[in-house]
């Protein structure tokens, strides 16, 4: 990715099947262990389909999709989450997601990206605003 | 209770490699910065865990426990909490061997809003993360909605 970043360009989709083993990998991993993500009567018990990905999970993807498309060397400046509708056991993610704002600061492009992940009924699951710098890492290590 | 602050708390586990590649597994995420350990700099942890190194352990041979979120100890019935929306903004990279800290900050308490899960309150929460060298490495705001069983 380089300074030809334009308003409007879109991020590839990317698709992510969620089993139920990875479900509770996430929230294992960041010692989340709040029972919707891992006990199905819970889960139901809150109105809930199956037990859920965690926030955390959430953010790992978007973050994820961002910097990939951006390049490995952008470096995440911000990001906000509003989660709509659970990703469950056996869903999977669909994100997609497009440049709003592109600005120079301080001689550094920053990009202001949209992005929205979908379950594989086109449900809105999550709404993200993320904003990364390009090309970031190299002049910071 | 608007306005409380919590903390300064103390992570009970220091940032980790072995931890940061479980959790680029479990999200699937290749980026180099996170698993080669002979990039420029040395790897660093993903913003996304930054929670992550301040929750508290299930168990410690002292029986040490980390304070609740401050969501959790406004005096409102519910005790069920969801996240709702996260807003974070990121200065620098958290590395293994950090050793972080949290100050939280009570900012907002809505009132009483049914929702399709039940009756309850948002939460609005800021906490600052810091390194040992008290340099701030992100900051969060976090709102949950903290409800009870519908019958309740």
């Amino acid at each position: 990715m380089d300074h030809t970043v334009q308003v409007g360009d879109e991020l590839a989709e990317v698709s992510d099947l969620i089993t139920r083993r990875r479900v509770v990998m996430n929230p294992g991993v960041t010692l989340d262990y709040y029972p919707g993500h891992w006990d199905p009567e819970t889960a139901k018990a809150q109105g809930q389909r199956d037990i859920f990905i965690n926030t955390m999970h959430f953010m790992g993807f978007v973050d994820r999709v961002a910097l990939e498309w951006a390049g490995w060397s952008s470096r995440l400046l911000r990001r906000k989450i509003k989660m709509q509708y659970s990703i469950c056991a056996g869903d999977t993610m669909v994100a997609s997601g497009s440049v709003r704002e592109v600005e120079v600061v301080d001689g550094a492009t920053r990009v202001h990206i949209d992005l929205w992940i979908r379950n594989q009924d086109d449900v809105p699951c999550c709404l993200a605003d993320i904003t990364i710098e390009l090309g970031a890492v190299s002049s910071d290590a | 209770m608007i306005g409380a602050v919590s903390g300064p708390h103390s992570a009970q586990i220091d940032v980790s490699a072995a931890l940061i590649k479980l959790f680029c597994a479990a999200v699937q995420d290749p980026n180099p910065r996170y698993w080669d350990d002979d990039v420029e700099g040395g790897i660093v942890a993903p913003p996304a865990m930054l929670m992550t190194w301040l929750m508290p352990l299930e168990w410690t041979p002292t029986g040490q426990r980390s304070e609740n979120l401050l969501a959790a100890q406004v005096p409102l019935p519910g005790e069920i909490l969801i996240n709702v929306s996260n807003e974070a903004e990121f200065y620098t990279d958290a590395r293994p061997g950090d050793k972080l800290y949290v100050t939280e900050r009570l900012v907002e308490v809505s009132p009483k809003k049914t929702t399709s899960v039940g009756s309850g309150h948002f939460i609005t929460t800021c906490s600052n993360y810091y390194n040992q060298r008290d340099e701030l490495i992100g900051e969060i705001t976090n709102v949950m909605f903290r409800f009870g069983a519908p019958e309740a």
